[in-house]
């Protein structure tokens, strides 16, 4: 545990100095927390060709503004999913793909700690920050929604137990996910611009359901909850595993491409 | 018992074999230089005596622990200046030298005094606070020394650490080595500077792919040119070349300017012989002087007549 604490403080000291690569990590989740409430305070029935969605069923007993703020700040609660994917990956990347280029790794791997160590500290320096920050947002969001909704019954509409709950235990499994592949692409790659953009595409999967959404064909139900918490899990698992089994001494030192 | 013992270390990478049978053993409190040409495996051997890389096969113990299995112990005893020096540029020499000492499972008040002595060694004491990214060179590489010699390894392995240093940088850092030595601990030290070596080492290993000579540097120049004693006679010294090569110890004999240079086939028995059977003839000696090959022409003699393997593969 010491090794691990050691490597997670030269980590923070670290990334503390590298004050870009903190500054473009914080812009989405800012701007992600920021955005939706300068669009609602623009939106309004009369505003927004709410169409078709009007009419269904769970709208009934709404006035159309109502609507239109549970319609905005729904499409919005996705994006909060997207944070834990995007930020670790960023860091990670920097992380991992950085040592190497710098050739900091190499000490480092002569020295007395485990290789699970080294990737179990980079994951949390990576994840810890990214879960933190998405839910310090995603509480923003809710205070800052709370405020605007114009009724009780459009916030409680909105903020559903079953995304509370989703995004406890979704944010820090997509984190780790995101980690772990960021781990397996840096393995392939000595360029960490590459290995960052290559990460981003973790989050493909998240906009199919943003758009899910938009057309009304997903509703964060408890059960949806429930199956895609375990599938989460299991999927966070094995790419953790499939990281470690990268993420070897003898592999890094020969097999990841030199810079 | 040795402080290495190596016992038909192989090490493959695919078909191309890096390393080929090592068998050696080097002594606690020994400076162990290990030669080779680039690419002959030096940097596998080094990674394979710390654990970073698995042998194909043979085995080896590192300050008595089984390299392999015991991993983890070995790396805790052994410190290890790698080919680039590999610090965090970012931070300070001191957040680098505190991060390592914090690996290695030093107390604060030990990383206190080990970072304060090494460092005012090393001549970098007033530079602590100071990023690695604004160091020369020559800086960083006297702070990865510090780095690898910060937990009093037992075994210290310097990659080429003089490289990158100015004469006085470098002076200060064999004097350092000389020091460890001192100490009762083991340098695997590698180097392309063969005056260094020869200064530094008590054997050296000459290796490309395989161990190809392993000897004091003395020996090694006895067994490949001998002694050669130069007997200085002034601008006739050509009229007294047959009356030496006359002489039934004498080896081999020419004339190298003024001069006679003579190989004798026990030099502390026939040099003085050899003296007198020209002083008797009436010579006139003006010099003798024994002429030492540098530690280079050894070892380009014995790369030359070694030709490399490269590309030879697993059968």
């Amino acid at each position: 545990m010491n090794n691990i604490g050691a490597i997670i403080r030269k980590e923070w000291l670290e990334l503390r100095l590298e004050r870009w690569l903190v500054a473009t990590t914080l812009l989405m989740p800012l701007l992600l927390t920021g955005l939706p409430f300068g669009i609602l305070g623009n939106a309004t029935a009369s505003s927004t060709n709410l169409g078709p969605i009007a009419n269904l069923p769970m709208f009934a007993g709404f006035t159309p503004d109502e609507i239109v703020q549970i319609v905005l700040l729904r499409q919005f609660l996705v994006l909060f999913l997207l944070m834990p994917l995007y930020i670790p990956s960023t860091i990670a990347a920097h992380s991992i793909v950085g040592e190497k280029i710098s050739r900091t790794l190499e000490p480092l791997l002569a020295a007395p700690v485990r290789t699970s160590d080294i990737l179990l500290a980079k994951s949390l320096i990576a994840a810890g920050p990214a879960v933190l920050i998405t839910w310090l947002c995603y509480g923003v969001y809710m205070l800052g929604a709370s405020l605007v909704a114009l009724t009780d019954n459009v916030y409680t509409t909105v903020f559903t137990t079953a995304w509370l709950v989703a995004i406890i235990l979704w944010v820090p499994a997509l984190a780790m996910i995101s980690v772990a592949l960021g781990v397996i692409i840096s393995s392939r790659t000595s360029d960490p611009r590459t290995a960052q953009q290559l990460t981003k595409l973790v989050v493909v999967p998240l906009l199919l359901l943003f758009f899910a959404q938009l057309a009304g064909l997903l509703v964060i139900s408890p059960a949806i909850v429930a199956v895609a918490s375990v599938v989460l899990a299991l999927a966070a698992s094995v790419a953790l595993v499939m990281a470690v089994r990268l993420f070897d001494r003898e592999n890094i030192l020969i097999k990841w491409s030199s810079s | 018992m040795p402080a290495i013992a190596a016992r038909g270390l192989t090490r493959a990478f695919g078909e191309r074999i890096a390393v080929d049978n090592l068998t050696c053993e080097i002594a606690q409190g020994e400076i162990f230089g290990f030669l080779g040409p680039n690419g002959a495996g030096k940097t596998t051997t080094i990674r394979m005596l710390t654990g970073l890389i698995a042998p194909t096969s043979g085995t080896c113990t590192v300050a008595n622990y089984e390299l392999g299995a015991d991993n983890q112990q070995i790396r805790r005893s052994v410190g290890v200046l790698t080919e680039t020096p590999g610090l965090y540029e970012k931070l300070t020499a001191e957040q680098n030298l505190r991060f390592y000492a914090a690996i290695y499972g030093l107390t604060s008040a030990q990383a206190d005094s080990q970072i304060q002595r090494y460092l005012t060694l090393m001549e970098l004491a007033d530079r602590r606070g100071h990023q690695v990214g604004t160091f020369s060179k020559g800086m960083r590489q006297k702070l990865a020394i510090v780095r690898a010699l910060l937990h009093d390894p037992q075994i210290v392995f310097l990659d080429e650490p003089t490289s990158g240093l100015d004469p006085e940088a470098a002076g200060m850092v064999r004097d350092t080595i000389r020091r460890l030595r001192d100490e009762g601990r083991t340098v695997f030290l590698t180097s392309h500077n063969l005056n260094e070596v020869d200064q530094l080492c008590d054997r050296i290993a000459v290796f490309r792919e395989r161990l190809l000579h392993l000897d004091t540097p003395a020996n090694l120049r006895t067994k490949l040119f001998g002694v050669q004693h130069v007997i200085e006679l002034g601008p006739d010294a050509a009229r007294w070349l047959g009356a030496v090569q006359a002489l039934a110890f004498v080896n081999t004999a020419a004339i190298d300017g003024n001069s006679i240079s003579v190989t004798l086939a026990d030099p502390a028995r026939d040099k003085p012989a050899l003296i007198k059977s020209l002083v008797d003839a009436g010579a006139a000696i003006q010099n003798v002087a024994d002429r030492q090959h540098s530690l280079e022409d050894v070892y380009l003699q014995l790369i030359r007549t070694d030709p490399p393997t490269t590309g030879k593969e697993l059968k």
